[in-house]
């Protein structure tokens, strides 16, 4: 330790034994010293042996690729700790570039892909940030080959307005579901613990070519946490909603109210009952008024030998003691089991 | 209506008619490919480039795949037409795209059925309901029936849903050509449509379509194009389709007020039919089109729903005509909108002293702001 003793005991810089000290924004901080726990996690593990063999792969490249390398790193620019950019090496652009191919399930390219091109900027309208969801709203879909990669912090104080240092990859092949991003998982596994209400999560969002690697330009946020959510989460019926208690006769289940037009969206797959042309599921909760009623929809059969017979079904859904059920009745077409019914179905009133 | 741009799969150019909302479209069109086109083989997905659509994306939808399938036996030709519905849906805003199924890999031409509907999901409200309307087939002698319970039509301006479930023909009718009126259908739907059957004999992973007509009201199906054993009931052959209709694009007029509904109703048996109501604002001025058959003095309130907060309640006279027996009698109403807690309602008051509201009204007058 460098000691500058002062009669305030100011300007200590260093460590000793199990103290270290440091002068930040003119204020004197002492803490434990940091050890390296010698654990490496799986995930670390993975990533560490990715970093190296890609790294290593550099080497088996030819000087033709290696100047194509070159070429890209120029236009790629890494920003160093010091805040302002620094140029790319070739061999930084080759580890960068695959490992974000590597991260959203790419192989390897041992030649240096174009650069044209603009990569589209991130946009959403909200981030609900609870304890119990971390779901990203509105998100401006882009189509393949893009795919969203999301990084967050753990919830810091409130009043701390710089903390994207902090921030963790959550996942680098994030799709939307029609604007919606539930990370809540991810981010417990990422993270390891809940968010705290009223503190701040640092978020950093981009999207990424997972074609090229090539991701574009980091869009950062902050968000305080709250204890409940005010996001509606859209009209559906999945899975989730099924009554765990009650014979179902679907294997999957996708009912979309969500349309804002005259038809339902269905993906369903119905299994059939041995004595009726008819799959009926129970839910757990009742569906609103005004989206109980009577609809058409297409399905076709799913056939053990490959046949695939078209149908058409009336699926009715209602309440009762709490409850919803809804029934798909096959009334045209040679009726099949298992058959799936997919896309919008008319929704009318009888 | 538009043409295609180009397609990955070797088909020729495809016109289309279409309805394009801001949240969903509905796309009518019929064309052909060969299987056996390079093009077609090369294709993972067939996919059609089009003009720019007014959705970027949707769900999976459906279109019908066809085959014309013929045989001679004894001198006479048998129709084994099959097919099956494959998935569609809209990758971009200048790509629609169709799977491609192997079972059809072996045909050398497909007909291919577009009456379909794309919709997106996650939008700022959820479904909402439409009116079904049972239509009646008539035929000769009654020799076409239906179910009708599952034969009906929903309605909309500019495109309607059918769905037609097939109950049985008379045998004398076996050999003959088949025409049949469906009442209540929207006259201004004209196109070729699959008419679905059960599982097809000869090609026994697929099921029997065949290619029926509708025009005027009128669906058509010779002899000729329907399957060997199209009349075996059990296996409830149907149409299913989302049909665009011949609708005309009024112009947008800035700053025009409209009204517009099939039918309003009041109590079980009063309606006023084919409402079209037109407000220009500056000036005053309104048109008003539609019909009534009450053979009472009335007068007859008709609550109007979904009715646009910018027209404001208002009160007017027009001109109406009564056609009846002993020739044709002018009448003059007294219509008032009026508005209360947010609901609406429409008063038809005979001023002429004609003691009935049976009439048909197309006339533009001058409001008065109430």
């Amino acid at each position: 330790m460098i000691a500058k003793p002062s009669i305030a005991f100011n300007d200590f810089a260093g460590t000793a034994k199990e103290v270290t000290a440091r002068n930040v924004n003119g204020r004197n901080v002492l803490s434990v010293r940091a050890k390296q726990s010698r654990f490496v996690t799986p995930a670390q593990a993975t990533s560490r042996n990715s970093l190296s063999k890609i790294s290593r792969a550099y080497k088996q490249l030819t000087d033709s690729q290696m100047q194509s390398w070159e070429v890209l790193a120029k236009h790629l620019k890494a920003a160093s700790y010091l805040g302002s950019s620094a140029d790319m090496t070739a061999h930084n652009a080759f580890v960068r570039i695959n490992v974000n191919r590597s991260l959203a399930g790419e192989s390897v390219v041992m030649d240096a892909p174009s650069y044209g091109g603009s990569i589209p900027s991130v946009s959403y309208s909200t981030v609900v940030l609870t304890p119990q969801m971390i779901m990203f709203s509105g998100i401006r879909h882009e189509s393949a080959p893009y795919k969203l990669v999301v990084k967050m912090s753990a919830s810091q104080s409130a009043g701390i307005s710089n903390g994207w240092s902090k921030t963790i990859l959550l996942a680098s092949d994030i799709e939307d579901d029609w604007g919606e991003a539930d990370v809540t998982r991810l981010y417990l596994k990422a993270i390891g613990v809940e968010p705290v209400p009223g503190q701040k999560v640092f978020i950093e969002a981009y999207w990424m070519n997972t074609e090229t690697g090539i991701g574009g330009q980091v869009f950062k946020d902050s968000v305080i946490v709250t204890g409940e959510s005010t996001l509606q989460p859209r009209m559906r019926v999945t899975m989730n909603n099924l009554d765990p208690n009650e014979e179902q006769h679907v294997s999957a289940i996708d009912v979309d109210y969500s349309t804002g037009a005259n038809v339902i969206n269905y993906d369903v797959v119905c299994l059939g009952q041995s004595n009726v042309a008819a799959s009926e599921v129970t839910l757990d909760n009742e569906i609103p008024t005004e989206l109980k009623g009577t609809s058409y929809a297409l399905g076709r059969g799913m056939g053990a030998n490959g046949s695939m017979y078209p149908q058409s079904y009336e699926i009715a859904s209602s309440n009762s003691g709490g409850k919803a059920s809804i029934t798909f009745m096959h009334r045209a077409g040679y009726y099949t089991k298992p058959t799936e019914i997919f896309g919008p179905g008319i929704f009318y009133n009888k | 209506m538009f043409n295609s741009i180009a397609n990955n799969f070797g088909a020729g150019t495809i016109q289309f008619k279409d309805v394009q909302e801001n949240n969903y479209i509905v796309l009518n069109a019929k064309f052909t490919c060969n299987p056996q086109d390079e093009a077609y083989k090369n294709a993972d997905v067939l996919e059609i480039n089009v003009p720019t659509l007014s959705i970027d994306r949707s769900t999976d939808s459906s279109v019908v795949v066809r085959f014309i399938s013929r045989e001679l036996y004894r001198g006479k030709i048998y129709a084994y037409d099959a097919g099956t519905i494959a998935k569609s849906w809209i990758k971009d805003k200048n790509t629609l795209c169709i799977e491609k199924l192997p079972v059809f890999n072996a045909q050398t031409e497909l007909i291919i059925y577009i009456h379909a509907l794309y919709c997106q999901l996650a939008q700022s409200s959820n479904a909402t309901k439409g009116t079904q309307k049972t239509v009646n087939c008539i035929s000769e002698n009654n020799f076409f029936r239906v179910s009708t319970s599952n034969t009906f039509v929903v309605r909309f301006k500019k495109w309607a849903f059918f769905h037609l479930s097939f109950s049985g023909s008379d045998s004398s009718m076996d050999d003959a050509d088949w025409d049949v009126f469906i009442n209540n259908f929207p006259e201004d739907i004209t196109t070729d449509i699959p008419f679905i059957g059960g599982r097809n004999s000869k090609h026994n992973l697929l099921s029997n379509i065949n290619e029926s007509k509708l025009e005027e009201g009128y669906l058509s199906l010779p002899a000729s194009e329907r399957n060997f054993g199209f009349n075996n009931t059990g296996d409830n052959p149907f149409i299913f389709a989302y049909l665009i209709r011949d609708y005309e694009t009024a112009p947008e007029i800035e700053g025009r007020l409209h009204y517009e509904t099939e039918q309003l109703q009041q109590g079980k048996y009063t309606f006023f039919q084919d409402v079209d109501l037109e407000l220009i604002p500056s000036q005053s001025v309104v048109s008003f089109i539609g019909s009534m058959g009450l053979y009472s003095a009335g007068p007859g309130t008709f609550p109007a729903p979904d009715f646009p907060e910018e027209i404001p309640a208002f009160d007017a006279f027009f001109l109406a005509v009564h056609q009846h027996s002993n020739g044709l009698t002018v009448q003059l109403l007294e219509i008032q909108v009026t508005k209360t807690d947010g609901n609406t309602t429409i008063k038809v008051i005979d001023q002429a002293g004609d003691k009935n509201l049976a009439f048909k009204l197309f006339d533009t007058t001058i409001p008065v702001i109430i």
